[in-house]
């Protein structure tokens, strides 16, 4: 046993029920409180209370804490060896960001606190031929009606390579219904013609040729070599209106667009790296992308980083529609990047490029 | 402290020279280390030859950098088989 372990042994067995106690007394305050009754719909096991619920994040601790447990404390990471009432909120705010009367205790009765961001429980569906184990769609399957954040591509006119990247959201205008992804996931960087075929999945992806599109190749913004774009993106019409869905991957439908701002936090659903979260950095960055026909500049870029030290996003994820979290107003679509960074183009100028609204 | 709208004006004055520096890949404004906003450079190299030649501030606003690039586009290719 490391002294780590003795001393949470010592811990526990010391300090048992005063912990059970603290860890009720938040329950009730946060979870099974008379405030909270109409948003309770969870489960109480014996000793972490949950509850799920779908309405907007707040950081309120009444709509915020979904869960009051008993854990070891973490502090920068790393754990303590120190038992802590453990209060899982849906997303973790910046002090800064709080109202006081927001603000979750240090601790409660001498019991230290320990808050840890979950996101929001969902009930996973006991069998779903979509689903992974994880509770995560699989967005490399053939899916339909074909979804946002699921793989889309071209068909290399030569035959030399196949590719894949993401489907963003459904766009539509007075004649027609469409598949809104980037110039080089619709278009080749401008070399495809109107009326080339879009498939679902990419074929890279193993879409089919014969069976799989979903969408034919309508119109994009001319990426320029000479003088700084704004945005990578392109539209193809749907083969038919049933044939795609408005709903994001695990996010859901976006609910209209807002602009981003500093440190606002986002969220996405890719082909290559599925569900992220992140947070938006700057909203105005000038920045210089390799492609195949050069390097492109592009002005008044999104920049976003991943939370938890994770990639935002990878290779394959082009395209993507990147969405506020807690309100899932589109915000921007997502088109180039590093390990580190994500580049995304703010979705205001993307729909008034293409002349066309989210469906 | 500057204004968002101070920096973004200078971001765009002098953008366009920032990013024809070699191993320079991006020019935005962004917190810096300190809290406040800053002109962040994105760097494609920690070559210190390169970096210690970029400029601390530029009219008096103060410049930071992030080692974040190259940038690429993000599909995923692959040869046909």
């Amino acid at each position: 046993m490391t002294r780590n372990e003795q001393h949470f042994v010592e811990n526990a067995v010391g300090k048992w029920a005063d912990i059970r106690a603290a860890k009720n007394e938040l329950a009730q305050r946060f979870i099974h409180g008379p405030r909270s009754e109409a948003l309770k719909r969870g489960t109480v096991s014996m000793l972490t209370s949950a509850r799920a619920g779908t309405s907007a994040i707040n950081p309120g601790p009444i709509g915020n804490v979904v869960g009051v447990g008993i854990g070891e404390k973490t502090s920068d990471g790393s754990p303590t060896g120190a038992l802590a009432v453990k209060l899982l909120v849906r997303m973790k705010y910046p002090q800064a960001q709080l109202d006081t009367k927001d603000i979750l205790p240090k601790e409660i009765n001498g019991i230290p606190t320990d808050v840890e961001e979950v996101g929001t429980f969902r009930r996973f569906p006991a069998t779903s031929a979509k689903r992974k184990p994880s509770g995560m769609p699989n967005p490399r399957t053939k899916i339909r009606p074909a979804q946002p954040g699921c793989s889309i591509g071209f068909q290399d006119p030569n035959n030399q390579f196949v590719m894949a990247g993401t489907f963003g959201a459904v766009v539509k205008d007075k004649n027609g219904t469409y598949v809104l992804s980037n110039n080089h996931v619709l278009a080749d960087e401008n070399k495809l013609a109107a009326g080339a075929p879009i498939f679902q999945p990419g074929l890279l992806d193993g879409g089919n040729i014969a069976t799989d599109q979903i969408a034919t190749l309508t119109r994009f913004v001319t990426l320029e070599t000479q003088q700084p774009n704004t945005v990578d993106c392109a539209i193809a019409k749907v083969t038919n209106g049933n044939i795609v869905s408005n709903d994001v991957l695990y996010i859901g439908a976006p609910q209209g667009t807002t602009d981003a701002g500093l440190d606002m936090s986002v969220h996405k659903f890719g082909r290559t790296t599925s569900y992220t979260v992140g947070t938006v950095t700057s909203v105005d960055t000038d920045v210089t992308v390799q492609y195949d026909i050069g390097n492109i500049s592009f002005t008044g870029q999104i920049i976003i980083v991943g939370t938890g030290r994770k990639s935002f996003s990878a290779a394959g994820d082009s395209g993507s529609l990147i969405l506020q979290r807690g309100t899932n107003k589109a915000v921007a679509l997502l088109f180039a990047g590093s390990k580190s960074h994500t580049i995304a183009n703010h979705i205001s100028d993307v729909l008034k490029a293409l002349g066309v609204t989210l469906a | 402290m500057a204004s968002e709208a101070e920096l973004r004006e200078v971001k765009r004055r002098h953008s366009a020279e920032l990013l024809k520096l070699p191993g320079v890949c991006g020019v935005g404004v962004a917190k810096g280390k300190g809290g406040g906003l800053v002109l962040m450079l994105h760097l494609a190299t920690d070559d210190a030859a390169i970096t210690e030649k970029l400029p601390r501030e530029i009219e008096g606003y103060p410049v930071e950098t992030v080692q974040s690039g190259p940038f690429k586009k993000l599909p995923k290719e692959a040869a046909n088989r």
